[in-house]
């Protein structure tokens, strides 16, 4: 009994040996990155798409010969989509001095609930999660590269009520700080332009699949418009489930939307949606066509508004190490002075931690995205 | 609008009747609750989707390697994760169902990716409306093969011989022994059936919605466990039952109440019957021995 | 094809280290306690107190490394939360999934009083155990009637309703954006901000809670749960009221939990309702029957080695839950009485208790 249990604590010695000969590197000739998304649960989706985008930004660096002949590596963690995790992702990366800047936390929960550790550290962030609360202004490392729930929203009801000419506008938002805060400040918008808000309804992420009770709801009261405040999955769904029902209104939706994947699931029903965006491979700037092209040729997938976003954060963070060194002073100081950097969903510069960017209307035609004809002023 | 929300709720409810039956009948006959069900739902999905995309099968050859390979998950489930525990208390059991149900939805993720995959549409799915009560084909051929189903099941416990080892075993799983019924065959016989039955549904849902993913089987799971206490756990015509009545009670809140509680609906049915009658709608009291 | 092999092999490969952890790990908490047990009175005070000073020394060692410090107070978090789920399921028997609700009643609690209503964090902290108490007031009457199965789906219905209404209440409870900036507690004119400081309110927590339960264990009132656990009805002959008794561990459980909730809320200074989830309440319940149910050193450490096992499987991060599932599946099948089971520190170990000894 005794020799065999000395011998599994051989065995088990000798793995976590190999394990950890495996995970060590010379941290002196690296340079360390950390991507905090979701990987499982809900969104892992997502995160996936980031990911795969800060990748192929850093193959592109290392295959140069990295920055001063330092590779760059990124080290993934999982926040799982959810606010309890997210801290504990950041306490791990804010603790660990060779991380240099963190890309990520795509859900506004999971950046509002881990923020604070970040400040406390000094270490840089990229975020493109919307809530408006992120930078308040008290957590200065923050920075958004997407634009705020508020501005979107705000748009999208211009574009609705001015462009399209829809006075009467009907809601279905997802459950969660981003549907609810695109909900209420798209209502105030609409309503304050002089349109009405007919209906909200509301649904669950990642396990709403039935909408036909809220659509049905949704057709009694008659709108000309539907604003899915959501993301891509539902929003196939919900398309799919209002013919049938009877519901043939124009839908319009967030950067949620912007994914190949809204066509692959939603076929027909989606076609006519139009919806916000900030990445089109056709709307180019230098390096977007490159940067289309490897992506694809790289994953076989077409590059989402995420992934742009996430390419262009790393681009940024590759940049402020080669112009102010390898450290999170130097990252942070960069993007504080950065103007009009040339990334590939447009030219980026921060105010107030706020990037300043252009809204794309986009539009679903023959089974692609596609420009919308009417864009916003 | 109201026929039209009550047909709203009675598809969305043949759905959860169909997940349900897999559940009540395993419960029924091993007394365990198969946290596992929705997530081998999942399975079966995914593989009748990588026989239709991967290996180019048609639709019917597809569900059923789905079906199979679904089956083949619970026996192996069952062999390795259940039947070391039957004897432990039970909360082990419903531990490690917990454990497999978790494991099984990573794995999901591992092999297939996280993200939601379009399930290529095989079936025109066309759209029937009378007096203001749309139907589309797949909602008739949901709720034809549930209740075709609950008659088969209802039939194969109640009358074969296999149904009585079944309903036999359910009862006192030694003293079977004892009577010269091969309890394991019976257990793994009814794990492979739970889950086919299982892998059936997931695969219809895959298709009304069009759309399979890693952790499409947990809601429904819950569902169906709610579904199945509603209807009296164990009792296959319960389940339907159950199912119908949760599926319209949501329908029906969503439209009248808030859209937002819709899920709470169905706990709070669930809690009013547990308290009026605990055994649920068609359950059969158990008295407990003293 | 290849991918899938490649994930199989390393789910084998890690169920296999899996397999030897538990083994080996359940071998020196055999002995641990087997030798622990004979020490006499005086060795044994000896060896709690010494393990007590260890334990309240971790910030010290841990200063640098803030990742780890946060981690032990998180681990801190679950053995209370552990332990107060550890009333209603250890004492009374009573199977509760619902447990993350008391918790997140508490955390919203003090969320809203003191950012709300600048309520002092210590007040609301009192109120967060009184609110999450009614609660388990609400939940323990009707569920008195429900045994087992029917008692954990309506305990997961509870904590399910509960959430949807922390999501639904926009105008109370702010819905899916949470409540964010909730303050940190000052003593003596002292704010503790640091996890030092969040460390040593909830090692205090923890030690309160491991008071209570033990001295409840050893009551006339813990012997009567007991009683009821094993057998209702010969309990109730013995004139042991089971309704007072079973409604207690509710209550009990819950203000406990409330508590903690009410720290939490702090601690992260954010209160969502994504981290009330039914997950939650599994993963609660799951500490209390993998550490041993009933038994206050196992419970402990089953928060401890859960809690631990999601942030050291960090690296491999998409197999962690995978295997997370796993070891959950292997420990029952293993280990069913848990690591420390209660009846291995009332040193038998073959009594009909632990009703069935690892039979592999």
């Amino acid at each position: 009994m005794k020799r065999k249990a000395l011998l599994s604590v051989l065995l088990v010695l000798i793995i976590i040996a190999a394990t950890a000969c495996n995970g060590g590197g010379d941290s002196a000739s690296e340079i360390f990155i950390a991507s905090a998304n979701p990987m499982t649960g809900d969104s892992a989706q997502f995160g996936d798409m980031k990911v795969k985008a800060i990748e192929l930004a850093l193959d592109e660096i290392n295959e140069e010969g990295g920055i001063d002949g330092k590779n760059v590596k990124l080290i993934v963690g999982d926040d799982t989509g959810n606010p309890k995790e997210a801290p504990n992702v950041a306490q791990k990366f804010a603790g660990d001095d060779k991380i240099l800047a963190v890309i990520g936390h795509w859900n506004s929960s999971c950046t509002l609930a881990a923020r604070g550790i970040y400040e406390a550290a000094s270490l840089p962030v990229i975020t493109d999660s919307v809530n408006k609360q992120i930078t308040d202004g008290t957590t200065p490392h923050m920075y958004r590269i997407s634009l705020t729930d508020t501005t979107q929203a705000y748009n999208l009801a211009q574009y609705a009520f001015n462009k399209l000419g829809k006075k009467n506008a009907a809601i279905l938002f997802t459950a969660n700080d981003f549907g609810t805060g695109l909900k209420n400040d798209f209502t105030d918008e609409f309503e304050r332009l002089g349109g009405t808000i007919v209906a909200s309804e509301t649904y669950f992420e990642g396990q709403s699949k039935d909408f036909s009770p809220q659509l049905t709801k949704i057709k009694g009261q008659n709108p000309d418009v539907i604003f899915i405040a959501g993301y891509y999955v539902e929003t196939a769904l919900i398309a799919q489930q209002a013919g049938p029902i009877g519901l043939d209104v124009p839908m319009i939706g967030t950067e949620g939307i912007s994914s190949e994947e809204l066509i692959k699931l939603g076929g027909d029903a989606v076609e006519g949606i139009r919806f916000a965006a900030f990445f089109h491979p056709e709307v180019e700037f230098p390096g977007t066509k490159e940067f289309v092209e490897a992506f694809r040729s790289k994953y076989n997938k077409e590059p989402d508004n995420y992934a742009a976003l996430a390419y262009d954060s790393t681009k940024l963070i590759l940049e402020g190490i080669k112009q102010n060194g390898a450290t999170r002073d130097g990252i942070t100081s960069y993007l504080n002075d950065v103007e009009d950097f040339p990334g590939v969903a447009g030219p980026i510069s921060f105010v107030d931690n706020d990037v300043t960017r252009n809204i794309l209307i986009l539009e679903v035609k023959n089974g692609k995205i596609d420009l919308a004809d009417i864009q916003l002023d | 609008m109201f026929m039209e929300q009550l047909s709203n709720g009675i598809a969305l409810g043949s759905i959860y009747a169909l997940t349900a039956i897999g559940f009540t009948m395993v419960y029924g006959i091993i007394r365990l609750i198969n946290f596992a069900h929705g997530d081998l739902y999942m399975i079966g999905a995914f593989l009748t989707y990588t026989g239709l995309t991967l290996f180019n099968m048609p639709i019917v050859p597809s569900f059923l390697f789905g079906m199979v390979g679904a089956a083949a998950f619970g026996i192996a489930i069952a062999k390795f994760a259940y039947s070391p525990v039957f004897k432990a208390p039970r909360i082990n059991l419903f531990l490690s169902a917990i454990g497999i149900a978790i494991f099984l939805e990573n794995f999901a993720m591992l092999i297939w990716g996280p993200e939601t995959q379009s399930f290529p549409s095989v079936i025109n799915n066309k759209v029937y409306s009378f007096i203001g009560i749309r139907i589309s084909s797949l909602q008739l051929i949901i709720l034809g093969s549930t209740i075709v189903l609950v008659g088969i099941l209802t039939y194969v416990v109640q009358y074969t011989k296999l149904g009585r080892a079944m309903r036999c075993v359910s009862q006192d799983m030694d003293v079977s022994k004892l009577m010269g019924i091969n309890t394991d065959r019976i257990v793994y016989l009814t794990f492979a059936l739970g889950s086919g039955l299982g892998a059936a549904a997931g695969t219809l849902v895959g298709m009304y919605y069009k759309a399979v993913y890693p952790m499409m089987g947990f809601v429904p799971g819950l569902k169906a466990f709610i579904a199945a206490v509603i209807g009296g756990i164990g009792s296959i015509p319960g389940a339907m039952l159950g199912g119908l009545i949760m599926g319209i009670s949501e329908s029906l809140g969503a439209a009248y109440i808030s859209s937002g509680y819709r899920d709470a609906i169905a706990f709070i049915i669930l809690i009013i019957i547990l308290l009026l009658k605990p055994e649920g709608l068609l359950g059969k009291g158990i008295k407990e021995k003293i | 094809m290849s991918k899938i092999i490649k994930v199989l092999l390393n789910l084998a490969l890690y169920s296999g280290i899996l397999y030897i952890g538990i083994i080996i790990l359940s071998k020196v908490f055999d002995i641990g306690t087997k030798r622990f047990l004979v020490f006499d009175e005086k060795k044994k005070k000896v060896a709690s107190i010494g393990f007590l000073i260890f334990t309240g020394l971790i910030p010290v060692f841990l200063s640098k490394n803030t990742y780890a410090l946060r981690t032990s107070i998180l681990v801190l978090i679950y053995i209370v939360l552990a332990l107060s789920l550890n009333f209603v399921l250890g004492f009374a028997g009573q199977l509760s999934m619902g447990h993350a609700a008391f918790y997140a009643v508490g955390a919203y609690t003090t969320a809203i009083l003191t950012v709300n209503y600048n309520v002092p964090f210590w007040i609301s902290l009192i109120f967060s155990a009184l609110v999450a108490a009614i609660f388990g007031l609400l939940l323990g009457i009707p569920t008195l009637r429900l045994k087992g199965d029917y008692l954990a789906i309506t305990t997961i219905g509870f904590g399910e309703i509960l959430r949807l209404i922390l999501i639904n209440w926009t105008s109370f409870t702010r819905g899916p954006a949470g409540i964010p900036g909730i303050p940190s507690p000052t003593i003596f004119g002292y704010t503790i901000n640091t996890n030092t400081g969040y460390f040593y309110i909830l090692y205090i927590l923890a030690l309160i809670t491991i008071f209570i339960s033990h001295r409840l264990l050893n009551s006339r009132l813990g012997r009567g749960l007991i009683a009821i656990k094993d057998d209702e009805v010969a309990a109730e002959a013995m004139g042991i009221n089971p309704t007072f008794l079973k409604i207690l561990a509710f209550v009990l459980g819950a203000a406990i939990a409330g508590i903690v909730g009410g720290i939490f809320a702090s601690f992260i200074h954010y209160v969502n309702p994504d981290n009330f989830t039914y997950m939650e309440s599994v993963v609660i319940l799951t500490m209390v029957v993998l550490g041993g149910v009933g038994s206050i050193p196992g419970v402990i450490v089953g928060a401890t080695v859960l809690a631990i096992l999601p942030e050291a499987l960090r690296g491999i991060s998409t197999y962690r839950y995978a295997i997370y599932g796993i070891l959950l599946a292997m420990m029952m099948i293993v280990r069913p009485q848990g690591i420390i089971s209660m009846a291995s520190l009332k040193g038998g170990g073959g009594n009909e208790n632990s009703r069935s000894q690892s039979s592999n």
